[in-house]
């Protein structure tokens, strides 16, 4: 009978026997881990009816219930892998931190010693000791990169470790899980829908043992297993089919296929957990440290190495490098390595160099190949994602692309598409950097120039050497001297030249001369023209400074030609690759002197120009008697005792002031006289004399000429305007009264009387009384000329013929008597004339090219390619105060200049300079690493504390729903404890019923 | 809400971990004497730490030139002082020779005298500092500035370069002055010359000029600023096939008066655009010598000359005319010498004031540099010590409630 009060009893004790064991089970597991406490349910048996109503048949268990919400488990996992990111990540920064903030192992002392040492050796820099000082630092500053290096990088190496371990356990766990589903999936009751509750409590703890390692997500399938996906949904875990995670260097992680296989790179999906805090913290704060600190080593060493390069050593010999590293083949050569190529391959042969420390950023690079597989790549920046750079091995090895202060070059190798190349410009700079210099001797601390003045300056100029701009230019081509050495000749208090000053007995223009440069007293005036990239041109062409002379006498100064053909000068700009950039063209006019063209030169972009003529006269003869010798320049007579020898012509020259104002100066030493003119204008020379005087020129191309007297000129004459030829009657009308002077003699009055009736008398009386007036026998000679009119002559001709007619006003009596009014008159002379044009010398700035289209193979002005050289002279000097026209300065060869400071000085500027730009000096720079890393690390320890204050929350909520509480536990166990008394008492009932019925039976 | 047993123990301990946590912090921060550790605790000041330790390292490197320059400066200032001690016992003695009372013995004496002084005054023309690098040979330090020449004369060997060290980022004082500017280019009475052979001439044949001499001022004075250059030719030139030389001018070459292939004995004497000079060795063909003038003489020649005219002067009138044209220029030359030095003493002094400012400068500013240094990172003891109290207090309390609460249980009733 199932309504039997002994099986109510029963059910009772067994029902209550359950939970009593629950409660127990819960309270011995209230401290396991992951525990969910369990309540069973009882629900009572189906009744049985009875007729008048139903019987209860006690009660039973329904099932044992895990006290879970779901929601706050995953709550729990999620916060959970949070946190175990942060505090990894914090844990690892932590120590980078450490390291940078240490001041005895930081980098900052170590800087500071070694430009303390440059500025001590600057005060002194003959001294051994404090040179062997600057060597001894720079050596520990060397020796701080690498160990900083040294520290960070075995941190990376410690990483790498840290991956593999992590991923072990992952796989571990993972595999744990797997178990656990199949088992959940075939354990008994599945199909009525009982879950095995401890089973699932196991399988929730390995999940968050594996959320500590990885960030997670679940899903649940219907047979009440559990799928868990990583990174962006890749599937780690279905069912009890397990992939591997693997470490496989460098920072990379793969996610293996189902089969086993070794899958894709997922490192860049993982998030979360310790995996993801690893990742995190390498690829953004170690990396970025180990470049940022590379950037450092390599601007230093850069700038340190340029400015050394450019001094001398104690035994006057250019400095080498100071540090290694930066270019060298063995650093070069390690920046780049492959991070993706096709299977199978060899990784091609990439090198890196780096061009301006200054442009360099942080970041990495890479270099990805067009998946279409032609060649073509582009050098990505990793920190941006942008594309700074393109090109492509199509068109064969080795090529490069330069960006960001870099250049890559693609030596070698096989390429295909979706190859990629990691490229580190800085990454190893504080690895590679190293110590070159061992000995105190080769230290390069002098200026490689001296300047000074010469004897005797009057004025206040003082002179510097003030830069190096290039050894490599032909100045310091010889070792120990200045190829040449300048002096530098001050012509006036505001303009001077520059000479070789090879033979400082006779210093010799330069090679096209630089004259005429300007000087403005009282500021800083940087003495050399040209800087570096511009070329000088010189015209050399067949034409240029050429004497040529006029085909004939002739009466007057009429100038000779100077010999220049019409021709276009093209001034071409082009870029380093050849290409055209832009053309200007000058039309030069034939005969143009020397000077217009070079003020047309100058009048375009990025051309300057100058000009100057010269020529020399080699002898003066004046050998005849009859007319004299007179010589003129530029329209400057000289004759008399101004032409007796080539030093007396010199003179006069020199003193004449509308000369020298037009630039025209004069040297002779006896045997040849130089002339020349600043300016570029033509030389227009001319001789008068007989025909037996001789002038001999020679020309700066070594032609020469020998213009020869030309005989006499006219003599003066007045010519009236009335036909006298009838004769005059002087009676009335008159006084009839004129003076007359002639070939620059006195002048005599004349006075007329008498009347003469034909032209032949009228003549005779003029001449007689003109004779008679004691300005000299037959000195004017009076005739009429064919169409009758009167003609006064003087004897001398040239210049030496004068006649001055005066008192007769138009009007007067003489003047209406004679026919002509009163004036003066010069005879002229005939001139054989001879012209040199001027030569120019042009500046042009970088990338400008000069051509011309001249017809002939020698050119006019320049040569249709002409020759250049550099426009700059290597170095810069600067001069201030007030120099004095006379005064000279002289440069020189720094030897035995060992007390000289100038580049030890430069290189210790480098301190305070801006070498990064806007990322400001060395300092800034480190103190910028040391402020990022500080403040990624405030950052995480901010991020970490607040994460766990957010699971310490959801520990606490889902501990509220599934944690037990030993109290309420004590409780049920009193209260199942009471009613298994009571059921133990229904059965004593039940027991002491059938009893009773026994009695009354037996 | 209900709370699981094992949540009341381990929010008890994770506040006593917090506290702790804390607690430890602070109480490094009393120990190291930082107020922080890393930069992380405070990445901005850590980050300004570094740059203010710049500061001072930098400003302490000024500081340490600085007094190189200064202590430099002043031995240059005390040497200069002695210096110009010397010419003022040399001007004495100049006066003292123009008493028309002494005879040719007196002046012998005086000579004698004078030449002692001049000893003196190359030794001082000579000094050297104290790491032996001489004091006012430009950059050519190890060289000895001041030497006599084949012919006897005293040349300066050195160069005019200013060594600059730098006293704040951004300026730089001279630490040294060349002996150029103090004792040879200094403004003369009169038109002088200097005589020197061509550095490309034959060193075997010795070939000297010397013992330059003016006899005509007027002549002199209009030569000037041009020069005169002694060339010797080929012996060919000569109808003998002897040595001999041609004097030019420098300007434009051109033959001075006759000299033109003059023949040539050793010793001989030259007189050429009123200047006197000999010819010693034995020049081969080539071999140059140039004369320059110039409106400056150095020190040492003024001296010489002096002692030499001493010497050699006599009775007679024209010498006494020729000694008491001597004795004023050499009295106006010694009053230049003495200004020349006097000017670049006032510079001396002016750099050396520079210098003090600077200095002063420096300290001030290092001053406020470490107490800012020391606000960013020294801790705040008074500040640190009182938290240091609360957080124990506060750790305190938290144990003992654990401690209170943990005993709390419904089975220790059963």
């Amino acid at each position: 009978m199932g309504t039997s009060l002994i099986n109510i009893g029963v059910s009772g004790l067994k029902a209550q026997q359950a939970a009593l064991a629950t409660a127990g089970h819960n309270i011995t597991n209230a401290s396991t881990q992951g525990y969910t406490r369990q309540r069973v349910s009882l629900e009572a048996h189906p009744p049985q009816y009875a007729g008048a109503g139903y019987i209860g048949r006690g009660v039973t268990l329904a099932t044992v219930t895990r006290v879970a919400n779901d929601y706050a488990t995953n709550q729990v996992r999620l916060d959970t892998s949070v946190f175990s990111g942060l505090d990894t990540f914090l844990d690892q920064i932590g120590q980078v931190d450490a390291v940078l903030a240490d001041d005895l192992s930081g980098l900052a002392p170590a800087l500071q010693t070694f430009f303390g040492a440059l500025q001590a050796a600057s005060s002194d820099p003959s001294s051994i000791p404090t040179r062997q000082l600057v060597i001894s630092d720079a050596n520990g500053l060397v020796s701080r990169f690498n160990t900083m290096y040294e520290r960070l990088n075995s941190q990376q190496r410690g990483l790498d470790q840290q991956l593999l371990t992590s991923t072990v356990r992952v796989n571990e766990l993972s595999q744990g899980i797997g178990r656990l589903n199949d088992r959940i999936a075939s354990a008994d009751g599945r199909s009525i829908g009982v879950v095995p509750n401890d089973l699932l409590d196991q399988r929730e703890e390995l999940l968050r043992q594996l959320a500590e390692v990885v960030d997670v997500k679940v899903v649940p399938q219907n047979d009440g297993q559990l799928s868990v996906f990583i990174g962006k949904g890749q599937p780690l875990i279905i069912g009890n089919q397990v992939r591997a995670l693997r470490a496989i260097g460098n920072g990379q992680i793969t996610l293996g296929n189902a089969d086993g296989s070794q899958g894709q790179i997922v490192t860049d999906s993982i998030a979360g957990g310790q995996l993801g805090g690893f990742v995190e913290f390498r690829n953004g704060v170690l990396d970025g440290a180990l470049n940022q600190l590379g950037r450092i080593a390599i601007g230093l060493a850069d700038s340190i190495n340029r400015q050394h390069r450019n001094g001398v050593t104690l035994e006057g010999e250019f400095g080498g490098d100071v540090f290694a590293g930066v270019n060298d083949r063995a650093a070069t050569s390690q920046r780049a390595s492959a991070v993706n190529i096709a299977p199978g391959y060899v990784p091609g042969q990439l090198d890196v160099v780096i061009d301006s420390p200054a442009q360099l950023s942080t970041s990495d690079y890479e270099i990805r190949f067009d998946r279409v597989g032609n060649g073509s790549f582009a050098l990505v920046r990793r920190d941006d994602g942008k594309v700074v750079a393109e090109g492509s091995v199509g068109q064969g090895l080795p090529t490069s692309v330069s960006a960001d202060g870099f250049t890559v070059t693609i030596q070698a190798g096989q390429f295909h598409g979706g190859d990629r190349y990691l490229v580190q410009p800085t990454h190893s700079g504080a690895r590679d950097i190293a110590q070159l210099i061992g000995s105190a001797a080769d230290l390069a601390f002098s200026s490689p120039v001296r300047a000074g003045s010469t004897f005797g300056n009057q004025g206040s100029g003082v002179v510097t050497p003030s830069a190096v701009l290039d050894i490599a230019h032909p100045s310091f081509a010889v070792k120990g001297a200045l190829t040449p050495p300048l002096l530098i000749r001050f012509t006036s208090d505001t303009s001077y030249e520059i000479l070789d000053n090879s033979d400082p007995s006779a210093p010799r223009p330069l090679q096209p001369p630089l004259r005429n440069l300007p000087y403005v007293p009282g500021i800083e005036n940087s003495l050399l023209p040209g800087s570096l990239g511009q070329t000088r041109v010189g015209s050399n062409g067949g034409n240029v400074a050429r004497l040529t002379s006029g085909a004939a006498p002739t009466l007057g100064l009429v100038p000779a030609p100077n010999g220049y053909d019409a021709e276009q000068i093209h001034i071409t700009r082009m870029d380093a690759n050849g290409f055209t950039l832009g053309v200007q063209s000058l039309t030069v006019a034939a005969d143009a002197s020397g000077r217009v063209i070079a003020a047309g030169l100058s009048a375009l972009t990025g051309v300057s120009a100058t000009a100057q003529t010269t020529v020399d006269i080699t002898s003066i003869n004046n050998n005849g008697a009859g007319v004299p010798l007179a010589i003129v320049v530029n329209g400057v007579r000289f004759t008399g005792p101004d032409v007796v020898s080539l030093d007396t012509l010199a003179d006069a020259i020199g003193h004449n002031a509308a000369l020298t104002s037009a630039g025209i100066t004069a040297r002779s030493d006896g045997a040849r006289l130089q002339l020349s003119c600043a300016y570029g204008d033509d030389l227009n020379l001319y001789i008068s004399g007989d025909p037996a005087d001789r002038v001999g020129l020679a020309g700066p191309k070594g032609d020469v000429l020998t213009l020869t007297g030309a005989g006499a000129g006219v003599n003066a004459q007045l010519v009236g305007s009335v036909d006298r030829s009838a004769g005059f009657d002087f009676t009335t009308g008159g006084p009839y009264t004129f003076d007359l002077a002639v070939d620059h003699g006195p002048s005599k009055t004349i006075t007329m009387t008498g009347s003469y009736p034909s032209g032949a008398a009228l003549v005779a009386a003029l001449q007689g009384a003109i004779d008679a007036s004691g300005i000299g026998a037959g000195r004017v000679l009076v005739s009429l000329d064919g169409g009758g009119r009167m003609v006064f002559a003087s004897l001398g001709s040239g210049a030496n013929g004068t006649l001055s007619l005066a008192g007769a006003a138009a009007g007067s009596p003489a003047a209406i008597a004679l026919g002509i009014t009163s004036g003066s008159i010069t005879g002229e002379d005939n001139y054989r004339a001879a012209t040199i044009g001027g030569s120019v010398s042009v500046l042009l700035d970088a990338d400008y090219h000069l051509s011309t289209d001249s017809t002939t193979v020698s050119g006019n002005i320049f040569t249709q390619a002409p020759p250049t050289v550099r426009g700059d002279f290597g170095y810069q000097l600067t001069m201030t105060g007030r120099p004095r026209g006379g005064d000279s300065f002289e440069t020189s060869f720094n030897d035995d200049g060992v007390s000289d400071n100038a580049n030890v000085l430069a290189m210790a500027e480098v301190q305070t300079r801006k070498l990064f730009g806007k990322d400001g000096s060395l300092f800034d720079a480190y103190a910028n690493i040391v402020e990022f890393v500080g403040a990624r690390a405030s950052q995480a320890r901010i991020d970490r504390d607040a994460s766990e204050g957010m699971l310490r929350q959801s520990i606490a909520r889902r501990e509220s729903i599934s944690g037990v509480n030993l109290d309420e536990e004590a409780a049920d166990l009193i209260r199942f404890e009471q009613a298994y008394n009571a059921a133990a008492r229904v059965v004593a009932v039940a027991r002491d019923t059938f009893d009773t019925l026994f009695r009354l039976v037996s | 809400m209900r709370i699981a047993s094992s949540q009341i123990y381990q929010q008890g301990i994770n506040n006593m971990i917090d506290v702790s946590r804390q607690l430890a912090k602070t109480q490094q921060q009393i120990s190291s004497g930082r107020s922080f550790a890393t930069p992380a605790d405070d990445p901005v000041a850590a980050a300004r730490v570094v740059q203010l330790n710049q500061e001072l390292a930098l400003r302490d490197q000024y500081r340490k030139n600085i007094e190189q320059v200064s202590s430099q400066l002043e031995l240059e200032d005390s040497v200069l002082g002695q210096v110009t001690d010397v010419l003022q016992r040399i001007r004495e003695l100049t006066v003292q020779a123009g008493d028309g009372v002494l005879t040719q013995q007196d002046r012998v004496s005086l000579a004698t005298e004078i030449a002692t002084r001049t000893d003196e005054l190359l030794g001082l023309m000579n000094s050297r500092t104290a790491t032996g690098e001489y004091l006012f040979a430009g950059s050519r330090g190890q060289t000895q500035p001041f030497q006599r020449n084949s012919a006897g004369e005293v040349v300066f060997a050195g160069d005019q370069s200013q060594r600059r060290v730098q006293i704040t980022a951004s300026s730089s004082l001279a630490i040294n002055d060349s002996g150029r500017r103090l004792f040879t280019d200094v403004p003369s009475v009169a038109t002088t010359f200097s005589m020197r052979g061509a550095p490309g001439n034959d060193q075997e044949a010795r070939g000297a000029i010397g013992q330059g001499k003016v006899v005509d001022q007027a002549a002199v004075d209009a030569l000037f600023p041009d020069g005169l250059i002694v060339e010797f030719a080929s012996p060919g030139a000569d109808p003998d096939g002897q040595p001999n030389f041609t004097v030019r001018r420098v300007s434009d070459h051109r033959v001075v008066g006759d000299l033109l292939n003059v023949p040539y004995s050793a010793g001989q004497s030259v007189i050429a655009n009123g200047l006197q000079f000999n010819l010693y060795g034995n020049p081969v063909e080539g071999d140059q010598f140039l004369i320059a003038t110039g409106r400056t003489q150095s020190v040492v020649s003024t001296v010489e000359q002096l002692a030499e005219g001493l010497n050699e002067f006599g009775e007679s009138a024209p010498d006494q005319a020729e000694l008491q044209r001597l004795l004023e220029h050499t009295l106006g030359n010694l009053d230049h010498s003495m200004d020349a030095i006097l000017k670049v003493r006032a510079e001396v002094g002016a750099r050396l004031n520079t210098a003090d400012s600077a200095a002063g400068l420096h300290q001030d500013v290092e001053v406020l540099s470490k107490d800012l240094l020391s606000k960013l990172r020294d801790v705040d003891y008074a500040q640190a010590i009182s938290q240091l109290d609360l957080q124990s207090f506060v750790l305190q309390a938290a144990q003992q409630s654990y401690a209170r609460i943990s005993g709390l249980s419904l089975f220790n009733s059963l």
